[in-house]
Formats: structure tokens, C-alpha cells, sequence
């Protein structure tokens, strides 16, 4: 049994030092999963805590075939997408993030949470990221599991239940799409 | 092997995911493919960039506040007798819309029937005729209505 699976069955006896332990293990994969997938640092936290709560509701039905990864990188995915639905569909309601106050809490969240070690320019950063968010959510997934997380073929292919086959073809193109994306980047680059 | 089937076979080789066959095959693919060569070229400044992105913190503390949290709520669940407080809520909401829909209800159904007696009697005060075929005919003083209304 490993080491998460200790964990999940004391929480499920209803071991709070236990939970806090595994969010402990967690906390900089899921923060990191977010930031990457969101596209900014802004209301990391608030997302990895309604993670986290969502897997301490969800642990009974916990099922110990899987590994845990695959099970909170779903949970992750699942709150990050449902959360730039929302974000679309607020923008298009509203013009509020124009307000003053809007842009004063804009500034204190990035104060909150900041990328500590990027090697990249914020003008950089902006490129990269908004590139990855404009890829197909598949392309992205994937293409964090692989160049961010550096997971191997394996992993990737049992975080997203997916064959090894559709693993290979799937990366090369994410990879060719953010190529096209990227395009004028990459002339300045060369 | 077509062209695609090289695309995915170099770009596994950029992951070092190939076997020694796929990896030769690979390599000779790369020596006579200028679009292929530049494509890994790309895909090794797209990782480079990707990983350069940082990686972001949170709070050390942030684990206990969370295991705190999910503690208060189990202490919430256990004061209101194992329900959970959302379904708490769901429940209180319906119990109220299902209380307000029984008073509108039969509100209407009071001034309704009040109403077709009014009429009723309007109709029929003075019609002999209307006396016998409701003591006679077994019909309701609704039927009566019914008959009147719709002639």
C-alpha cells in the first residue's frame, strides 16, 4: 500500500491531521497544475482550497486502483475549467474588472500568489501562457503533463486513461499547435 | 512509414520515449527531414519556455487552513444530525417553496369555489327550473355552472 493510500484510509477513519498531511504533499503539485492551466497566479489559492475540499468530500468514494496523482489532477482540471467558463461568461456579463476596485484587488492578488523562480519576462510569460490557453484543452493537458510536470508516456497515458498510441500522437499535435501559435515568437527568437 | 507517422515517431525521440529501432529510425528520418529538424528545434524552445514559466507557492499555512475548514464543516454536519450543510439548505429552500405553493393553493381554491357560488347564484335564484333539475338530475351545483358557462 503506498504511502497516499495510508493517508486516504485514515482520513476516511476520520483523521483531520491525516487530510492536512496529504494536502501538505499535494499543495505545490496542485497549485502549480492551476497556475499553469489558468494562465496567471491570480486566485491560485482560492481554487487549490476548493480542490482540496472537493477531494475531502470525494474521498469516501475513493476507489484504491488508480493513484492518487491521476485522481486530484482530474479533480484539478475539472474545478479549472468549470472556473474559465465561469470567467467567460462573467466577462461577457460585466464590465466590473474595469473599476478601480477591481484593478486594487487585481494587484493584491498578484501580490498574494507570484511565481517564484519564472526565468522568463512578464512580457514572455504573457506570450507563453496565453498561447497554452488558447490551445484545445486536450492539447493543453497534456502538453503540462509533459513539458511542465515532465511526466513520462505511462503516466500521462494513466493520468488521462488514454492509450499509449493516442498518448504519442496526441502530444506531437499539441506540440505542432502551439508551434502554429507561437509562430511570431518564434521569428523573433531565431 | 508516411510522413505524419515520422512527425509522432521524432517527436516521441524528442521525449526519449522510443526503443532502439524507433530511435535509429528516427535519427535517419531527421538527416534527410529539414520541417522535421526544425520541429524539434521548436519543441525543445516551446519546453524550455514552458518550464521556464516558475512555479508558484502558497502559504505554509495553507494546509491547516484548509484541514481546518473541512473540521468545522464536519462539526456543522454532525450538529444538524449528518446533513451536510448543502443539502441542509437545498432542503430548507424546498420545504419553503413547497409551504408557499400549498397556501397559494388553497387561497385559490377558496376564492374560487366562493366565486362560482356567487355566480351560481346569480344564474339560478329565480329558476324553477333549475331548482327541480338540481333536486331531481343528481347534479352538482358545478355541473349547472359548467352547463351555463359553456351554452
Amino acid at each position: 500500500m503506498t504511502d497516499d493510500f495510508v493517508l486516504i484510509k485514515a482520513i476516511q477513519a476520520g483523521d483531520h491531521q491525516a487530510f492536512e498531511s496529504l494536502v501538505h504533499r499535494y499543495q505545490r503539485q496542485v497549485a502549480n497544475l492551476i497556475y499553469v492551466t489558468m494562465g496567471s497566479s491570480d486566485d491560485v489559492d482560492d481554487i487549490a482550497q476548493e480542490v482540496f475540499i472537493r477531494v475531502y468530500r470525494s474521498l469516501p468514494r475513493f476507489k484504491f486502483d488508480a493513484s492518487f496523482f491521476s485522481w486530484i489532477y482530474r479533480i484539478t482540471m475539472n474545478l479549472c475549467i468549470d472556473e474559465i467558463r465561469k470567467r467567460k461568461i462573467r466577462k461577457v456579463l460585466s464590465l466590473d474588472f474595469l473599476t478601480e476596485d477591481a484593478l486594487e484587488k487585481s494587484r493584491k492578488d498578484k501580490d498574494h500568489v507570484m511565481p517564484s523562480d519564472s526565468l522568463l519576462t512578464d512580457e514572455k510569460r504573457q506570450v507563453i501562457q496565453s498561447a497554452l490557453q488558447r490551445l484545445k484543452p486536450e492539447h493543453r493537458d497534456i502538453l503540462v503533463l509533459r513539458e511542465y510536470k515532465d511526466l513520462g508516456y505511462s503516466e500521462i497515458a494513466e493520468t488521462l486513461n488514454i492509450s499509449l498510441e493516442a498518448v504519442k500522437s496526441r502530444i506531437f499535435r499539441a506540440r505542432s499547435e502551439l508551434k502554429n501559435l507561437l509562430s511570431e515568437y518564434f521569428e523573433d527568437q531565431t | 512509414m508516411n510522413h505524419k507517422k515520422n512527425q509522432i515517431l521524432v517527436s516521441s525521440y524528442l521525449d526519449g520515449e522510443v526503443n532502439e529501432s524507433e530511435k535509429a529510425e528516427a535519427l535517419s528520418h531527421l538527416e534527410v527531414c529539414p520541417e522535421c529538424r526544425q520541429f524539434i528545434e521548436q519543441a525543445k524552445l516551446m519546453r524550455e519556455n514552458i518550464c521556464a514559466l516558475g512555479e508558484v507557492e502558497l502559504a505554509n499555512s495553507f494546509a491547516a487552513r484548509v484541514a481546518y475548514s473541512v473540521e468545522k464543516r464536519d462539526e456543522q454536519t454532525v450538529e444538524w444530525l449528518g446533513i451536510e450543510p448543502s443539502a441542509r439548505n437545498t432542503f430548507i429552500l424546498l420545504a419553503g417553496f413547497v409551504l408557499v405553493m400549498f397556501f397559494l393553493t388553497s387561497f385559490n381554491n377558496n376564492t374560487g369555489s366562493a366565486m362560482n357560488d356567487q355566480l351560481l347564484n346569480r344564474i339560478t335564484s329565480n329558476s324553477v327550473s333549475t331548482q327541480v333539475l338540481l333536486q331531481q338530475e343528481n347534479l352538482s351545483k358545478s355541473d349547472l355552472l359548467y352547463a351555463v358557462m359553456t351554452k
